[in-house]
């Protein structure tokens, strides 16, 4: 069934692959899993190559048995049918039940022993472990946590929406390319925690080769060692949605001074942001960044012309809460208005609590611009530091 | 004179049972209710297979082309249910009804009253699956359930009214099942002629049996789940609510306990069904009876205790893994039993191959590559690998489309011609069979190779790497998708007419089925036959 | 099918009752086989706070003992043929229905008949009236019981009375 060494380049339907002659980037495929970079994934591939070759072997010696019977014995070779219905004798209760020990053997002994070590090894997250990064599933982007540098962001799919409806050509790495790559060290066992804030998610990169829901309200993990500096990328498994299948995850591996590098950088940035939420901005600043934040993180649902998809979607252009009150006289979040809306979501739908995940600067230029936008003219802003003071 | 004769016939009355709708509205014959089960399958089997045609069309390249994500998801968790629960249950309940008053010697199902209900819940629950997508075009809700047929909590809980449909949709079909599984277990318990002990039950009624079992054990546990599922999106509870103190893992394990054995409920008649197929073409007796007896009931044991291994990458504690993965590998023991009892019975038989002998060596070979499968993926760490992929919808294919509907035309080859009185036309057949065996692997084994370089299941649009494969398995979709057709337009030739069958089918059959004409009486069995103790 | 013969004085009866395979203590053992598993079932699942499966299996358990209670009325069916002094009773009951019919041993005529089955049934003749028995007897038994019964008719009319 499968070619024990990855053979990128098969040309095996060389003929049906003219079909497909449409302008696409020519495509790879494989015949296996993809080259493991961890040490659980070498472990996978390896005991995955010995079971393929273990069932094929079993397929093809039951199915010669049975082949050898169907040509030989056929009625129209005038052969007589034999009338046994059972093993009769020790002799034939041996052979009988040879089969069954053998598949016992395959079963608990050249199956079972080596998968016993592999679970071992996967699920044992916290021995010698160098770091932690924490994931977060959200419809429909990964956001991830450094707690030993306090970096946090959110990592969402950069694929254009023109390459997805075929108006433009697709790129190379079509649907798997993020605008925040996840940045892990090469080399060191990293604790990965994964938890969600709306449905059930799964963690993917089947080349460090593992897979690990990200459940609403508990606290799941693995781990990965990379051995190998790159760009590992891969998807989220469990149907979590509509855009499920656009929230890519892609991590860059990099050799430990370059992380540190880029630890600092995030750092930088981070302080940057903070310090947005303090100063005033003006109205067409916080406009130019509203547009970019909604497009990121809401027009997904509420689209870029805030028509949104009803039901499940509520339209924002004329929107009887965007268009509501901004804050009570003092200052204070209304219940069910918009900025409450934003910044906690509404529980038992898509809309989640942006107030988690996303800045000050981010919160307040996009409720700025949801609020002059499609044609909402309600003329008014919140400030960064009016969101600072409300959480 | 008094001329008028007393009869006494037991049913009396029964030369003016009504006719057109109403026979078929009130009729409580097993055979009526039979063939009602099988057409209805037979619909549904095209109605799923309509949908998933357009899903792969849509999957046919990268990029969406035809269809929002939104719909591509509902889509395809219609699909999964429409078959699992309107396609494949239903046709083995069709056989279940035709055949076991035939097979046991009774003269009908033990509660022929309660048959007639449990087939006529099925269309609504029908209709009540499929009419979101209807009531969407006229604006109203945003169409059928999107969550894969799963149905995962809180996924499900923030869902449309679709899943609300989906969850009445379930209870109804429950309580029909429930209703016919009651039925088989009296019947097949009560009605057997006198000298057929259990043990010489003939394997289509112990597979049944088991099913039924299987099922009156496993479904309050899916109608508890679902309702738990209902109470979460409308009165305010949490079970599968972390902030209120609930679990969303605990769905998947109320899910996978009915899940799990469902898919032996669905494939347990088909596996008593080959014996008696098998036995035939090769003219021989059916080979370990009573080990295949055993098989049944250890699968469906075994059946009962595995069901995590559908969920191993949620995060299960370690010692739990290993048992549901050491457990999982032992359900291919008695897997086992049932394949070298069918080869054991074809060894040094004198066989010939008709479409039903064709069919059944096509189950075999597919089958065994499903079980195959799933052996390997019983392994929790590579599962972390092919769990959620493509990998293992093409190993459920293999297992359900191969193993079930497969299963099921070779019951219908089989027995079509003791039910019509006609023979089908054998040049179809054999043309049907081809056809459906080669592109069924030309739709599901490029699956694998999706599934091991990466590809997730469930998503409407993929990376460029999956091109190849996806277009491979889009052509072979709709070459399956379309020789069903030769299949639908056989059986209805066979229907009208064709060449006269003899009462006992095929030259190798034996079984009391056999005894009685083709078409059998409307009446199978007004005298009570006996079974020899030869038999 | 059970098949009984009484004889008093001056009467034979034979009562032919339908095959139940099901024995009463087989049906209690397979109510409280599946009532054990399902309460281990939800049971289980009443721990792991999923109360709500525990009124589920309880409906269809009742159900079960209901469709199954239902059996006895099925089963209630049964040909009787009573033989006492020159009167030949038959009285059948199929669904609940019972019918009677009465016969002069003198003329009665018996013989085997075939219906739409493979086996022939018993048909009793008199003054153009008739009935067929023998739906709950296996062929054996319906030849056994014919053989008899013609044995007794004969011997009736040639004693002298
Ligand atoms: C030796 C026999 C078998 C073993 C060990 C086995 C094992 C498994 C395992 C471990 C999975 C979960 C894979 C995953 O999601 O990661 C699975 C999925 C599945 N199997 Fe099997 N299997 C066997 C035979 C069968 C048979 C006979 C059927 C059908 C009658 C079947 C139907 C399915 C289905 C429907 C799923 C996927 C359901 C879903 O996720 O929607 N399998 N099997
Ligand atoms: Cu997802
Ligand atoms: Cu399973």
């Amino acid at each position: 069934m499968t070619r024990l060494n990855p053979r990128p380049h098969g040309r095996f339907f060389a003929g049906l692959s003219l079909l497909l002659a449409t302008g696409a980037a020519r495509a790879d495929y494989t015949w296996n899993f993809p080259t493991p970079v961890t040490p659980i994934a070498r472990d996978t591939l390896n005991i995955h190559n010995e079971f393929m070759v273990i069932i094929t072997v079993l397929f093809v010696v039951v199915f010669s048995i049975m082949v050898y019977s169907m040509v030989k014995h056929r009625k129209s070779s005038g052969v007589e049918p034999a009338t046994f219905t059972g093993p009769t004798g020790a002799f034939q209760w041996f052979w009988v039940l040879v089969p069954f020990a053998i598949l016992l053997f395959i079963d608990f002994v050249l199956m079972g022993i080596p998968a016993f070590h592999a679970v071992i090894e996967m699920e044992d997250t916290r021995t010698k472990a160098d770091m932690v990064l924490k994931v977060t599933g959200l419809q429909w982007k990964w956001q991830y946590e450094y707690p030993d540098s306090g970096i946090k962001f959110i990592s969402t799919m950069s694929t254009p929406r023109e390459q997805i409806e075929g108006k433009e050509a697709k790129g190379e790495n079509y649907l798997l390319e993020v605008d925040n790559e996840v940045v892990l060290p090469v080399g060191k066992k990293v604790r990965v925690l994964l938890t969600s804030t709306d449905v059930i998610h799964t963690w993917w990169v089947p080349q460090f080769g593992v897979k690990r829901d990200a459940i609403p309200g508990f606290l799941r993990e693995t781990w990965v060692r990379i051995e190998e500096p790159g760009v590992y990328r891969g998807q989220c498994a469990e149907l979590c949605g509509k855009d499920h299948g656009f929230m890519p995850v892609v991590v860059r591996a990099v050799p430990e001074a370059e992380y540190a590098a880029w630890v600092d950088k995030k750092k930088t940035e981070m302080a940057a942001a903070a310090a947005g939420s303090d100063r005033a901005w003006t109205k067409d600043e916080l406009m130019a960044a509203g547009k970019a934040g909604y497009e990121k993180n809401c027009a997904a649902c509420h689209q870029a012309e805030g028509q949104g998809l009803p039901p499940a979607f509520p339209a924002l252009a004329g929107s009887k809460i965007v268009t509501g009150p901004l804050l009570s006289p003092e200052g204070k979040l209304i219940p069910d208005s918009h900025v409450d809306r934003v910044f906690n979501g509404k529980a038992g739908t898509a809309m989640q609590a942006f107030k988690a995940t996303l800045s000050d600067a981010d919160l307040a230029a996009i409720i700025t611009y949801e609020r002059n936008a499609f044609g909402n003219n309600k003329g008014d802003m919140i400030q960064p530091a009016q969101i600072k003071a409300l959480r | 004179m008094n001329t008028a004769t007393h009869t006494l016939d037991p049913h009396a009355g029964h030369a003016h049972h009504p006719t057109g709708l109403m026979r078929w509205l009130t009729t409580t014959n097993h055979k009526d209710i039979g063939t009602m089960y099988l057409t209805f399958s037979l619909l549904m089997f095209f109605v799923g297979g309509a949908m998933i045609l357009a899903v792969r069309a849509e999957l046919f390249q990268p990029g969406l082309q035809l269809m929002k994500p939104e719909f591509f998801n509902q889509l395809i968790g219609v699909h999964a249910l429409v078959m699992i629960f309107a396609a494949l249950m239903p046709a083995a309940t069709g056989f279940a009804n035709w055949m076991i008053p035939l097979m046991i010697g009774a003269p009908d199902m033990a509660l022929p009253r309660l048959n007639n209900w449990g087939f006529w819940l099925l269309p609504p629950a029908a209709l009540l699956l499929t009419m979101p997508f209807i009531l969407a075009l006229f604006g109203i809700g945003d169409g059928a359930v999107a969550t894969g047929w799963t149905l995962y909590a809180p996924l499900s809980v923030q869902g449309g009214i679709g899943v609300d449909f989906a969850i009445f949709s379930i209870h109804i079909l429950g309580i029909s099942s429930i209703m016919g599984s009651i039925n088989i277990i009296a019947t097949l318990l009560n009605m057997r002629a006198p000298g057929m002990t259990l043990m010489k039950m003939p394997l289509f009624c112990w597979g049944w049996l088991v099913t039924a079992v299987l099922l009156i054990i496993t479904l309050p546990v899916l109608a508890g789940g679902v309702t738990m599922l209902l109470t979460d999106r409308h009165f305010g509870t949490h079970f599968f609510d972390a902030a209120g103190g609930g679990d969303p893992i605990l769905f998947q394990h109320l899910f996978w306990f009915f899940g799990h054995p469902e898919v032996y409920i669905l494939l347990l008649p088909v596996w008593g069904l080959m014996p008696h197929v098998l036995s035939t073409f090769t003219r021989k007796p059916i080979y370990g009876h009573t080990a295949q007896v055993y098989g049944f009931i250890a699968i469906g044991v075994l059946g009962l205790i595995v069901w995590a291994h559908h969920f191993m990458t949620a995060g299960l504690p370690v010692p739990a893994l290993l048992y549901f993965m050491y457990s999982t590998m032992a359900i291919s023991l008695p897997l086992a039993v049932l394949f070298f009892c069918w080869i054991a019975t074809m060894w040094r038989g004198a066989m010939s191959f008709e479409t039903p002998m064709l069919f059944a060596v096509g189950f075999i070979v597919l089958f065994g590559i499903a079980g195959l499968t799933g052996l390997v993926l019983a392994d929790v760490a590579a599962d972390a690998q092919y769990h959620h992929s493509y990998f293992v919808v093409a190993h459920f294919h293999y297992a359900l489309f191969a193993g079930g509907i497969m299963g099921v035309m070779t019951g219908v080859y089989y027995w079509l011609p003791k039910w019509t009185g006609h023979m089908y036309s054998e040049r179809l057949g054999k043309l049907h069979f081809w056809l459906t065996v080669v592109s069924f692997n030309l739709t599901f084994m490029p699956q694998f190779f999706l599934g091991l370089a990466g590809m997730p299941r469930r998503i409407p649009d993929y990376a460029l790497q999956f091109t190849e494969f996806n277009a491979i398995s889009t052509v072979g979709a709709f070459v399956l998708g379309l020789s069903q057709l030769l299949f639908a337009w056989n059986i209805w030739r066979c229907v009208k007419g064709g060449d006269k069958a003899t009462d006992q089918v095929w030259e190798g059959t034996s079984g009391l089925e056999w005894e009685l004409s083709s078409p059998p009486p409307y009446h199978s069995w007004d005298t009570q036959p006996v079974i020899k103790s030869s038999t | 099918m059970a098949m009984t013969k009484t004889e008093a004085a001056g009467a034979q009866e034979w009562t032919a009752r339908p095959n139940c395979s099901l024995t009463p203590t087989a049906r209690r053992n397979l109510v409280c086989g599946i009532l054990a598993i399902s309460l281990l079932v939800s049971g289980g699942f009443l721990l792991a706070g999923a109360w709500l499966v525990l009124p589920f299996a309880g409906l269809e358990l009742a159900a079960l003992y209901i469709a199954l209670r239902a059996l006895d009325h099925a089963d209630s069916a049964s040909e009787t043929i009573r033989l006492e002094g020159d009167r030949l009773t038959v009285t059948t009951r199929f669904l609940g229905r019972d019918n009677q019919q009465s016969f002069s041993t003198a003329w009665a005529r018996v013989s085997l008949e075939a219906g739409n089955a493979p086996d022939p049934l018993i048909c009793i003749r008199s003054h153009g009236r008739s009935c067929q028995v023998g739906r709950l007897m296996t062929p054996p038994q319906r030849h056994q019981f014919f053989s008899d019964l013609s044995r007794r008719l004969r011997s009736q009319t040639v004693k002298p009375n």
